[in-house]
């Protein structure tokens, strides 16, 4: 338990100071949102496995001897 | 000068000689003296053409060196190096032979100048790698060899097809930087995304990769795609059509990644979704995207290998593949330096900063905002993800730590660190890894064209660990629905897979059913020659119902009386007589 907050102390930390780091030459107005990764990570992260999850079940996963 | 050889004859001489050779110590040396050999070689050779011969009408050139070209025998002498390290142990010769003349092959290809040359040793490539799959010895490797094979025959036809027809047009065999969309360009572009392993003709890799043997699947690995790579940036670049497939391509490793159980065929998913990258820089056709896709080649190479020689590793010391027999084993405490340089390979691979993938992965996104296309961009930011996910998170949490279900029943594993020289190898490469990622500029010195690029900035470090970090944090939030199950995936090998077996079960149908029309014709084609043989008892069975014995023909059977034919004559006279007399 104590290293899951250890952990999220890090994390919020990192965050906190990265909001204050000053965007470079962008190339869409996404890039200008100091919080636009953090989101993306997140949220792209959930999408991934419940995306290729549900495709799993959908059709892709089979039995173990599914060939043999 | 010192007059310098084709490097790839160096490594196909080496290994005809290699078996004149008895004792096991010259055997290792040789082993690693022919890359050496390879490598000094390379460090001689300046650009320009060399070794022209004159074949036909043609001029064959074995030897083009510029940037490019050199920048990936680079990459291929390197690995072939390191993995004769990491096979150092194996005792069959024949591995040791294939491997290196698979890697000449290879070199050829990248040297070669010409079509008909760069079809020769594409050749060369298709046999002699599946070899390294074959010497597994099992029955599945032998099965999975023997599809890997047919998909590459079939696309090194679709090149000597593509290569005749683009000859017979342009009347030059040149391999230059080719016009999209004629016939010829076009089959020879199929049989290059076969080897690029681009979905859907990419089955191939998932397929075989897992099936080959530990050592083996470090050079395929390495070999094959990235030779493709090198021919896209050669004949293609700048191709719209490769940013899209790159694009899905990174994304569809991904996802078969997530889902998969078998840790080597994990990372030869992952070979797909790297693959996508480096298509991706080869479409969008900057010079900073093409520096990118070759960097990316080139990083891939390295921190892939380890990841696959850590895969191996495991494999060779537990003999299991799979996470669902790995996880909740606490192999931790017995494999750590094994965890602690496949955690390099997977950091440099995932681009974590102050490794060499951050750097060639960076060049390939940041160039696809600078041509602004934000959907490419978004997509390869969601690999990017994904790579993170699958294999700094998922495979080792899995492998090494991780909690088994409940109900399973843990045995225990017999484990320990792998052989020295596989832990050697893999630690040469994470040293590389690491070298060209605090050090880019040996990396940016051998790219084809002049970097600009500068991966360091506060902005992107910061951003990338941000992406990272909280990637990260999604997933140990769903960490219980990450542990793998015991499942394997479908993919476009099912086509091939199934469809052999439907088609011979269809063609065993075929093949009864003419045998069945055959016995029917054979059946009555014998009863009209009984009944031919005998018409008047053919003709009495039907009208009379008289069951005529049956048997040899015997006249007597059917003669009638004398009488009989006296009366029908009588009868006959009478009628004449009638008609002669009344009329």
């Amino acid at each position: 338990m104590r290293k899951n907050a250890i952990y999220i102390v890090s994390l919020l930390l990192f965050l906190a100071l990265s909001l204050f780091i000053p965007t470079e030459e962008v190339h869409f107005f996404w890039e200008n949102l100091p919080i636009f990764n953090v989101l993306f990570g997140i949220i792209g992260c959930i999408v991934l496995i419940i995306g290729s999850k549900a495709l799993g079940k959908l059709f892709i996963q089979k039995d173990d001897d599914y060939y043999d | 000068m010192i007059e310098v050889i084709h490097p790839a004859f160096i490594f196909i001489f080496g290994a005809l000689i290699f078996p004149l050779f008895r004792q096991r110590k010259v055997k290792q040396f040789l082993q690693l003296f022919i890359p050496a050999v390879a490598f000094i070689d390379l460090l001689y050779m300046t650009e320009g053409t060399y070794w022209i011969y004159r074949f036909m009408t043609y001029e064959l050139i074995l030897g083009r060196v510029d940037k490019l070209s050199m920048c990936f025998a680079y990459g291929f002498v390197i690995i072939t190096f390191l993995g004769m390290v990491y096979a150092l142990h194996v005792r069959e010769d024949v591995q040791h032979m294939v491997a290196l003349i698979y890697a000449g092959g290879t070199l050829g290809v990248t040297f070669a100048g010409d079509l008909f040359t760069l079809f020769a040793f594409w050749e060369v490539m298709a046999i002699f790698s599946v070899f390294l799959i074959w010497t597994r010895q099992s029955s599945k490797s032998l099965g999975a060899g023997f599809r890997y094979l047919m998909v590459h025959l079939f696309g090194g036809a679709s090149l000597l097809a593509g290569i005749a027809i683009h000859v017979s047009h342009t009347g030059s065999i040149l391999f230059t930087n080719m016009e999209f969309g004629t016939l010829g360009s076009n089959l020879i572009l199929l049989g290059f995304l076969i080897n690029a392993a681009t979905p859907p003709l990419h089955a191939w890799l998932s397929d075989a990769y897992p099936e080959a043997t530990v050592t083996g699947i470090v050079f395929l690995s390495a070999f094959t795609t990235k030779c493709a790579v090198y021919v896209l940036l050669r004949g293609f670049p700048g191709l719209e059509l490769l940013v899209w497939m790159g694009a899905i391509m990174a994304l569809y490793g991904i996802i078969y990644a997530i889902l998969e159980n078998d840790i080597r065929r994990l990372l030869a998913y992952h070979i797909i979704s790297q693959v996508g990258y480096m298509l991706c820089g080869i479409g969008l056709g900057t010079e900073l995207s093409m520096n990118g896709a070759t960097a990316h080649a080139l990083t891939n190479i390295l921190n892939k290998s380890i990841l696959l020689m850590a895969a191996g590793g495991i494999i060779e010391v537990t003999g299991r593949r799979k996470l669902t027999e790995l996880q909740g084993r606490n192999l931790y405490t017995k494999m750590a330096i094994c965890f602690f340089l496949y955690m390099t390979g997977a950091f440099s691979i995932s681009g974590v900063p102050l490794f060499n993938g951050f750097i060639s992965k960076l060049m390939v996104v940041y160039a696809a905002g600078e041509v602004h296309r934000p959907i490419i961009h978004l997509l390869l930011h969601l690999a990017s993800i994904g790579t993170f996910m699958c294999l700094a998170l998922k495979l080792p949490y899995n492998t090494w730590f991780g909690k088994a279900p409940k109900e399973t029943k843990l045995e225990e594993i017999e484990a320990k660190e792998p052989p020295f020289n596989m832990l050697l190898a893999m630690a040469m490469a994470a040293f590389l890894c690491i070298f060209t990622g605090i050090y880019p500029k040996v990396l940016y010195d051998i790219l084809p064209y002049p970097v600009t690029f500068k991966p360091y900035t506060l902005y992107s470090v910061a951003t990338t660990l941000q992406l990272l970090l909280f990637t990260a944090f999604a997933f140990f939030l769903f960490v219980d629905k990450m542990r793998s199950e015991l499942t394997i995936s479908i993919d476009t090998d099912w086509f091939y897979r199934k469809g052999a077996i439907v088609f011979i079960e269809l063609a065993l149908n075929f093949g009864n059913a003419r045998t069945a029309i055959q016995n029917k014709t054979t059946g009555i084609i014998e009863s009209v020659i009984r009944s031919s043989k005998n018409p008047i008892q053919t003709l009495e069975a039907l009208f009379l119902q008289r069951k005529t014995p049956s048997g040899p023909y015997d006249a007597n059977t059917y003669r009638q009386a004398i009488g009989v034919g006296v009366m029908f004559f009588l009868i006959l006279f009478a009628l004449l007589c009638f008609v002669f007399f009344v009329y």
